[in-house]
C-alpha cells in the first residue's frame, strides 16, 4: 500500500459491514496516517448483507474512533455502501434514509485537493543549471525545478542551501514567460541577482524559513526487498534531487502494523516491516520533517548492487538529535 | 489559500517537465523517441519549455517504418528544424535488408512489431541510456502498470515482476552499463488531456488529424488508408470518404474515423462523447488482446 | 466545455481493503457508474466474464490488467485508473492492499 498511496490525497479504507474491525483496518490505517494522507474515508461495505441497519454501521464508527486517534487520523468520513448493488457509491440510496451524507463519489468530487499556499515556507530543489550557449543570453544563468512547497515572488531574498549562501530572486520564467510569483508545485526557472555557485540537489529557500540541514536524521522507514534491512547497512540516498550515500546508523524499534505495539531490539528488518532509524548520510540532507512537507521530507534507499529501491524513508521531526 | 489560478494541466505539466529535466540530469545519453504523432508532439513541446532558453540537451529518434504519410516526415522535419535538435532516423527496411527482421506477408501484413528489433539496434547503437517515449497509462492496460522511468534489461526487456517500485516524486534511474531505461513523462495523462493541452498551447498539428478527404477501404469494421503499403484483397474496394485519424502510426495500422472534426475544439467534443478507446482504433492491439503486453516483454515501447 | 476543463483540479486516491472486502467492485463500480468505462473495455471485460463462467459483468475484471491477473481475476501490484465525471479528474491509485 505504500508504494501505491504515496502520493494520494484520499484514502478509501473498507470495511466489510459483517466483520467490523480487523487487524488489516489497523494497517491501512496506520499506513494512512504514516503517509499524511490528507483525507480519509471508511467505507463501510456490503451494507446490504446487514439489512442497511443504522446500528450496525454506528458501532464500526464507534469502534473506529479510538484506532483513528490512536494512529493520528484526523478527519475521517464514514460511509455506509453497498459496491455490489451500487448504494451510497455514486448516488445515494433509499436503503439507508437515516444517513445524510453524500454519495461516496460525490465526497471525491468535492474534498479540497491539495491546498496550495498553505503557508508553508517556499522549497526549490535545484534540478538542472540552465546555461544556453547561445549569445543572444550571454550572462544568463537559470536554476530549474520543480517547487516543493509554498511560493516564491521576485525579489523574495533567499538563502542555498547547504552552502548558506544568500541572494535575492530577480527573474521567474516558465520558457521565456516572465511570472510574479511560482507555487502550486510549478515547474519553473529561476534567476539570482547574485553570481552564485549552485548546482543541482542544492535547494533554495526563503532566507526567513530555512529548511534543516544535517547529516543524520531520524526516519520511518518502510521496507520493501527480500534482502533485510540491517544496522550498518549502506544505501545509496535519492532526497529531492539530491543523490548521496547513507548507513543505518541505528535501528531505533519496529511497529507491529497490526496492533500498533513498538518492538524495540530488532536487529533485522524484513520485507514490509516499518522501522523507525537513524541514518547517516556522506552529503547532508536539506529538508522538512515529513509532516510539515511530503515533498523534502521523504526519502528512497537504493541498493548499491542491485540498484533496486528498496526502502522508503519518511523524516521524523527531531526533537534531541 | 491560494489566489493564483490552478488547474489540473497545469500540474500535469509541471509533472512533465520535472521528468524531462530528471532524464537529463540522471543519464548521460538520453534521447526522445518522436512518431510524429501528437504525445510525442506535445513531449517535444513541453522539452522545448523544461531547458528554456538552452537547447534541448538530447536528440530525436525517430524510427521509421518507411509506410509513412508523406505529411508525418514533413512535420518531424520541420520541427527539429525549428526546435534546433539532432534527429537520428533508425530503418526498418534497412533492418529488413541486413537481415535482422523479416518481414511480414500477406494481407494483414505490417511493419510495426518490426519496430523494436530497429529501436534496439538504434539504442545499442548510439549508446543511449534512456529513451523518452510517449506512452500514457489510459491507453491500455498493459501501460497502466508501468512505471515513470521503466527499467530494461540489456536486451531491452521489460519484466513485470521486476520493476522498481516509484515513491513520491523521486525517479531512481541507477543502472548497470549496458542497462537503460524508458521514461514515459506523460504516464498520467488522459487522451483527453492531450488535446485538452494542444487547444491551451496552441500546437499546431499535422492535418491528418483533421478531417480531409482521402482514399480509404474498410477491414475488419476498421477504416484503413488506401496506400500502395497496404495489400488489399478484391473485394476491398476504395472509396473516398471524409475522413481523419484519431492516432496516428503506421500507415498499416492508422484507423481513420469517419468525423467531422476541423479543428482542436471539435475534436475535444468528439471525445467528450465517444465510447471506444482511443487504440481501439489501431488494429495492431487488435491482433490480440495482450499484443502489448507482449510487444513491451519484446522490447517495444 | 473547454474552459471547466481547465479549471478542474486532479483528485488522487486510492483503496484500501481486501479482495474479499469488495476492494475491485468498488472501484469498478465507480468506473462503470460514472460511465468512464469506454465501449470496448466493456466488450473486453464481458467476454471474459463469460469465459470465467460470470453471467453478468464483473466489474472486478475492469480493473485488471497483465494476461496472468486476468486469467486468475485477480488484481497484483500497482496500477493507475483514470476517470472524470463533469465536476473533476479522478486518478486511482490500485494496489496490492498490503
Amino acid at each position: 500500500m505504500v508504494i501505491g498511496a504515496s502520493t494520494a490525497d484520499a484514502a478509501i479504507i473498507l470495511i466489510d459491514a459483517r466483520h467490523g474491525i480487523l487487524e488489516q483496518t489497523i494497517r491501512h490505517s496506520y499506513i494512512t496516517a504514516l503517509l499524511g494522507i490528507p483525507h480519509v474515508v471508511i467505507a463501510v461495505n456490503k451494507m446490504d448483507l446487514v439489512n442497511f441497519s443504522e446500528e450496525v454501521f454506528n458501532n464500526i464508527r464507534n469502534a473506529f474512533e479510538p484506532v483513528a486517534r490512536k494512529v493520528g487520523l484526523k478527519q475521517v468520513a464514514y460511509f455506509p455502501i453497498s459496491a455490489k448493488e451500487g448504494d451510497n457509491v455514486v448516488s445515494r440510496s433509499v436503503y439507508t434514509p437515516w444517513y445524510t451524507g453524500p454519495a461516496l463519489l460525490e465526497f471525491l468530487e468535492n474534498v479540497p485537493v491539495r491546498i496550495y499556499n498553505s503557508g508553508e515556507p517556499g522549497r526549490f530543489p535545484v534540478q538542472w543549471v540552465v546555461r544556453p550557449h547561445k549569445e543572444s543570453f550571454h550572462d544568463y544563468r537559470g536554476y530549474a525545478g520543480r517547487m516543493a512547497g509554498g511560493r516564491f515572488r521576485v525579489g523574495d531574498t533567499v538563502t542555498v542551501l547547504p552552502s548558506g549562501t544568500r541572494s535575492v530572486i530577480s527573474h521567474i520564467e516558465e520558457a521565456g514567460t516572465q511570472l510574479q510569483e511560482a507555487g502550486d508545485f510549478r515547474s519553473v526557472t529561476l534567476r539570482l541577482t547574485d553570481d552564485v555557485d549552485i548546482s543541482r540537489g542544492d535547494m533554495i529557500v526563503p532566507a526567513t524559513h530555512p529548511a534543516q540541514v544535517a547529516n543524520e536524521v531520524k526516519l520511518m522507514v518502510c521496507w520493501f526487498n527480500s534482502k533485510p534491512l540491517r544496522q550498518g547497512g549502506k544505501y545509496i540516498i535519492r532526497h529531492t534531487t539530491s543523490e548521496t550515500k547513507g548507513i543505518i546508523k541505528e535501528i531505533h524499534y519496529k511497529v507491529d502494523i497490526n496492533t500498533l505495539a513498538l518492538q524495540h531490539g530488532q536487529e533485522e528488518l524484513r520485507m514490509n516491516d516499518i522501522v523507525q532509524v537513524t541514518l547517516r548520510t556522506a552529503a547532508p540532507l536539506k529538508y522538512d520533517p515529513y509532516r510539515q512537507n511530503r515533498h523534502t521530507g521523504s526519502l528512497i534507499l537504493i541498493d548499491e548492487f542491485t540498484n533496486e529501491t528498496v526502502g522508503a524513508g519518511m523524516i521524523v521531526a527531531n526533537e534531541n538529535l | 489559500m491560494s489566489t493564483v489560478q490552478h488547474n489540473h494541466l497545469k500540474e500535469l505539466e509541471a509533472e512533465s517537465i520535472y521528468i524531462l529535466r530528471e532524464v537529463a540530469a540522471q543519464f548521460e545519453r538520453p534521447v526522445l523517441l518522436f512518431s510524429g504523432g501528437k504525445d510525442s508532439i506535445v513531449i517535444a513541446h513541453m522539452a522545448w519549455k523544461a531547458f528554456y532558453p538552452a537547447a534541448i540537451p538530447f536528440p530525436f529518434l525517430h524510427i521509421d517504418t518507411g509506410h509513412n504519410f508523406d505529411e508525418t516526415i514533413a512535420y518531424r522535419d520541420a520541427l527539429v528544424e525549428r526546435l534546433g535538435v539532432r534527429l537520428l532516423v533508425g530503418s526498418v527496411q534497412k533492418s529488413i535488408d541486413k537481415g535482422d527482421v523479416v518481414e511480414e506477408h500477406g494481407y494483414n501484413a505490417s511493419r510495426n512489431k518490426l519496430q523494436t528489433v530497429t529501436l534496439l539496434e538504434a539504442l545499442e547503437k548510439h549508446k543511449f541510456d534512456a529513451a523518452i517515449g510517449g506512452a500514457r497509462r489510459d491507453e491500455e492496460k498493459a501501460r497502466a502498470k508501468e512505471r515513470i522511468f521503466s527499467h530494461r534489461d540489456e536486451f531491452g526487456q521489460w519484466d513485470p515482476k521486476n520493476q522498481r517500485p516509484e515513491l513520491w516524486n523521486i525517479y531512481n534511474g541507477c543502472k548497470q552499463p549496458g542497462e537503460h531505461f524508458r521514461v514515459f513523462p506523460i504516464s498520467n495523462w488522459t487522451e483527453m488531456d492531450v488535446w485538452q493541452y494542444i487547444l491551451q498551447e496552441q500546437i499546431e498539428l499535422p492535418s491528418l488529424y483533421y478531417t480531409h478527404e482521402c482514399e480509404v477501404f474498410e477491414r475488419d469494421g476498421i477504416w484503413l488508408a488506401a496506400h500502395p503499403c497496404i495489400k488489399r484483397r478484391p473485394e476491398e474496394v476504395p472509396v473516398r470518404k471524409r475522413m481523419r485519424c484519431r492516432t496516428i502510426g503506421d500507415i498499416t495500422c492508422t484507423g481513420l474515423v469517419d468525423s467531422r472534426a476541423y479543428t482542436v475544439e471539435d475534436i475535444i467534443n468528439e471525445i467528450a462523447s465517444s465510447r471506444v478507446t482511443e487504440r481501439g482504433n489501431r488494429s495492431d492491439d487488435k491482433r490480440s488482446k495482450a499484443a502489448m503486453e507482449d510487444r513491451k516483454k519484446e522490447g517495444y515501447f | 466545455m473547454q474552459n471547466g476543463y481547465l479549471d478542474m483540479e486532479l483528485l488522487r486516491f486510492t483503496t484500501a481493503g481486501s479482495v474479499d472486502d469488495g476492494k475491485s467492485t468498488l472501484i469498478g463500480r465507480l468506473l462503470y457508474d460514472s460511465k468512464s468505462v469506454f465501449e470496448d473495455q466493456l466488450e473486453a471485460v464481458a467476454l471474459a466474464s463469460t469465459r470465467l463462467g460470470n453471467a453478468e459483468v464483473n466489474l472486478a475484471l475492469l480493473t485488471d490488467g497483465l494476461r496472468a491477473e486476468r486469467e486468475q481475476g485477480i488484481t497484483i501490484d500497482v496500477a493507475y485508473r483514470y476517470f472524470a465525471t463533469p465536476k473533476r479528474n479522478l486518478l486511482l491509485l490500485i494496489h496490492r492492499g498490503i
